[in-house]
């Protein structure tokens, strides 16, 4: 019998709400305790920090995972998009919980401690990257450093940097017409190189640590790419905050990969959204946040039926 | 003086041959056993061509093929005619494979482009399918081949169904030059219906664990035709078609076509084309040519590959069709394409972007999708030698000069994402430089186009005199693209006087006239009626059921 080849998808920041604590179990709150040696919220209130949002979007993730194990459904390839990529590297079997509970934590962390204020994210729609590039080439100054960080549809693209070099590209991309841009409410400079002390922070952190190969492709944020090796899933979870993630490219891989459905964890369903006008047949592109665990289960033995 | 040995290959191949004598009954071995059969017969460095063909799949070989130990079968030379299925580039990561010579990629055409940029394979070059299977016989000579067949015999006679294609090709230019030609098979059988591929070109027979996946690649659905692409139809058929009387053709796999073949049997029985043009086809048996068949215009169709659904269909027209003794067509790719190449009057195709001088590419940045056949048929044979009266219609007033080949561009000036088909430069241009190709992949030249056809109207390329004069046609068939803006209505009006450009209602086509009910069939249903019900759609396909 054939078996339903699912895609799962975890997505990063951007959609989360404080509903997320309520799907963590209390002991793996404990666990971020123990591990981390800082507490993490039980309240609902209070998902304020980097840290709290990253790991909680991190172990609902990890929860679903092993939910969905537990069923008896296993991934064909996995990916994550920017902390998402954490969850990903936890459904490959790349990482233990605690060792992804460390990693997540240590990364928000350094991430909101290197840039306090003046710095952040904007989305751009509409313009292709050729224009892109070229606006974000002439506003580029020392002092206000600004890149394309995220590559999310063929004119769906992300900046980062200074606040004031952002604004520099916004004016630029409004004068020339023809598309619109959203500030996005992440105060960090995310997916560039001004993220490198990061990536730094982090490789020292993985020598301590032990990695397995993982149980199935992972695609990776830098180059969009499946590896199969323990020490390149590794390398995208080090490297991905310094670098642009390809997910257009991602995306269109996977599809090349011929997944027989997707499946999108918690925060929102973006990532099925950026998919969908890719399709050129029918495919079930289930979303965590729509379903539930539930109903996940029962769309994903409906389909499993049809196969037969 | 040394004698030199004659038969290094020979001698290569019985020392393969017998490290397998353990695993091997004739010429039979285990499906469980094939990794191990792999590893003993490849060697590092080996030159191995797998079948992925466009369609047939030797797919069951390349899962067997992943899972070699790299420390001992690595950086295999990989030829492939298609690279169509995720293992074709695995190979690839997990260094079994390292350099590729190929033709043509669409099914995996963003991973190649990402895997060339990041280093992590080798392009020998990127062909079309002719001078693939040429260098097959010349300078790519395969040490192994890895093939698909539906059916073996006991003693190893392979029966590859509809789907024949590429296999005789690939596996000729390996027996014969002592290479290894391994087969997967479906089913092994007492007598195999026809003989595709004699025993003796075939060292090894294998089961696969289930049978070679092969999907309906050029069934277009007739829903989705629309207005704009009958209006383009009906310009086609009327301002090339009939005006230089089109016997013989290869037509495109897109929309466009589709809706010429589907108005055929109305708008062109209408204006008495039937009996007249389109007789003669170089095809892929696409479901929407079965209302031209029943209806009379189509008299003959030789076929690169099969089409799945289609096959009780062809197998009761044999007048139609090449239908061999025992009841089933055999597809020809190699000589399809050489009949594609020289026997043809006219090709019309599609493209994903134009630059102003009418070169086409389907390679779109991030996209390397490679050529397949389409160069072959869409350029001049200069080699053709005999006439048609299509063919002496486009010859120039020269006393040397020789006929000319239509070739045929059908493109809405804005494509599917909405951004104009016509574009200042092609992204093949910086694809060249990011792939390190050694030069831009183009699909069609500017000078080979003698026609293109938009929404707009007709361009007569093979009239103008200079490359502006190529540039202002195509301008004046643009549309509201920024190169549609580069000429006025006046240079238009003597561009249509000389007969340059022609405009819907130049051809006494109007607009209004391009409905869907000039389709003769409008959905995959009406097409199973018109086959009589021998036409057996996909599951896909099947949307009223």
């Amino acid at each position: 019998m054939r078996t339903m080849k699912w895609w799962l998808m975890c997505p990063g920041q951007g959609k989360q709400s404080v509903e997320l604590l309520s799907s963590i179990p209390k002991s793996w709150k404990q666990q971020v305790h123990e591990v981390t040696g800082k507490p993490f919220p039980s309240q609902t209130d209070q998902l304020i920090h980097s840290r709290d949002i990253q790991l909680a979007i991190f172990l609902s993730q990890a929860f679903a995972i092993d939910q969905l194990k537990k069923a008896g459904v296993h991934p064909y390839m996995v990916s994550g998009q920017s902390i998402g990529t954490f969850a990903a590297a936890y459904a490959a079997e790349v990482c233990d919980l605690p060792t992804a509970i460390q990693l997540v934590s240590t990364r928000a962390d350094r991430m909101e401690q290197l840039y306090p204020k003046d710095y952040g994210m904007a989305a751009v729609i509409g313009w292709p990257l050729s224009i892109v590039k070229q606006a974000v080439k002439e506003c580029y100054k020392a002092q206000d450093p600004v890149y394309i960080s995220n590559h999310n549809a063929a004119t769906q693209f992300t900046l980062s940097g200074s606040c004031a070099g952002i604004q520099e590209v916004l004016k630029t991309l409004a004068q020339i017409g023809g598309g619109h841009h959203v500030w996005l409410s992440v105060p960090v400079p995310s997916h560039c190189p001004l993220m490198q002390p990061v990536v730094d922070c982090l490789l020292e952190l993985i020598e301590q640590m032990t990695f397995s190969d993982p149980i199935c492709p992972y695609l990776t944020n830098v180059t969009g790419l499946p590896v199969t090796k323990k020490e390149e899933v590794v390398s995208d979870l080090m490297q991905n905050v310094a670098h642009p993630v390809l997910w257009d490219a991602l995306t269109n891989v996977a599809l090349e990969m011929r997944p027989g459905g997707t499946i999108e964890l918690c925060p929102g369903s973006v990532l099925s959204q950026l998919l969908k006008p890719k399709l050129d047949k029918q495919m079930p592109v289930l979303v965590w946040e729509e379903l539930g665990f539930e109903g996940m289960i029962y769309m994903i033995q409906k389909w499993k039926e049809r196969l037969r | 003086m040394n004698e030199r040995s004659w038969t290094t290959r020979r001698d290569q191949k019985i020392r393969k041959l017998e490290r397998i004598a353990p695993y091997i009954q004739g010429k039979l071995v285990a499906t469980d056993e094939m990794v191990s059969v792999l590893e003993q017969l490849i060697e590092p460095g080996d030159r191995v061509i797998l079948e992925g063909d466009n369609q047939k799949q030797a797919d069951f070989l390349a899962r067997m093929l992943v899972q070699v130990d790299p420390k001992r079968v690595h950086d295999l030379h990989l030829i492939m005619p298609s690279v169509e299925r995720k293992e074709h580039l695995d190979l690839f990561d997990l260094g079994i494979a390292s350099q590729l010579d190929f033709s043509f990629a669409g099914p995996q055409s963003v991973r190649m482009s990402q895997m060339i940029e990041a280093g992590r394979i080798d392009i020998g070059a990127i062909h079309t399918y002719l001078e693939l299977y040429g260098r097959l016989f010349v300078d790519l000579i395969p040490n192994v081949a890895l093939i698909a067949a539906d059916q073996a015999d006991e003693a190893g006679n392979l029966y590859t169904g509809y789907n024949t294609e590429d296999t005789p090709t690939i596996a000729e230019a390996t027996a014969f030059k002592d290479g290894i030609v391994i087969a997967q098979v479906n089913e092994i059988v007492d007598e195999v219906s026809r003989v595709d591929i004699p025993s003796t070109w075939v060292d090894v027979i294998v089961v696969a664990d289930e049978p070679y996946e092969l999907e309906p690649l050029f069934t277009r659905d007739p829903q989705h035709i629309t207005e704009l692409h009958i209006l383009m139809a009906m310009m086609a058929l009327k301002g090339i078609y009939q005006k230089y009387g089109i016997q013989t053709l290869n037509h495109g796999i897109g929309f466009n076509t589709a809706a010429i073949e589907l108005i055929l049997p109305t708008f062109g029985a209408s204006l008495g084309m039937k009996g007249s043009i389109a007789k003669h086809w170089v095809l892929n048996p696409h479901p929407t040519l079965i209302p031209a068949i029943e209806s009379g215009f189509v008299e003959t169709i030789h076929s690169f590959g099969s089409e799945v659904g289609m096959e009780d269909y062809i197998a009761a027209r044999p007048d139609i069709f090449f239908v061999g003794s025992d009841g089933h067509m055999r597809s020809n790719r190699t000589m399809a394409q050489v009949a594609g190449q020289y026997a043809v009057d006219l090709f019309i195709g599609s493209a994903l972007q134009m630059d102003p001088y009418g070169n086409t590419s389907t390679v779109t940045q991030g996209r390397l999708t490679g050529f397949g056949g389409a160069p072959n048929m869409g350029s001049d044979p200069r080699g053709r030698r005999h006439a048609s009266q299509a063919w002496l219609d486009l010859k120039p007033d020269h006393p040397l000069a020789k006929g000319r080949k239509l070739v045929v561009q059908m493109v809405e000036t804005f494509g599917a994402d909405r951004r104009p088909v016509f574009v200042s430069e092609l992204d093949a241009v910086t694809v060249k430089d990011q792939a390190h190709l050694d030069i831009v992949p183009i699909m069609i030249y500017g000078d080979d186009t003698t026609h293109v056809v938009t929404e707009e109207g007709i361009a007569y390329l093979y009239k103008t005199t200079s490359i502006s004069e190529r540039r202002s046609a195509l301008s004046a068939i643009a549309g509201v693209t920024p190169l549609g803006e580069e000429v006025d209505r006046k240079q238009v009006q003597f561009l249509r006087e000389r007969g340059i450009v022609a405009l819907p209602e130049d051809l006494g086509i109007q607009r209004t006239q391009a409905k869907r009910t000039l389709l003769a069939a409008k959905s995959i249903e009406e097409l199973v009626d018109w086959s009589g019900g021998l036409y057996h759609p996909p599951s896909q396909f099947r949307s009223w059921s």
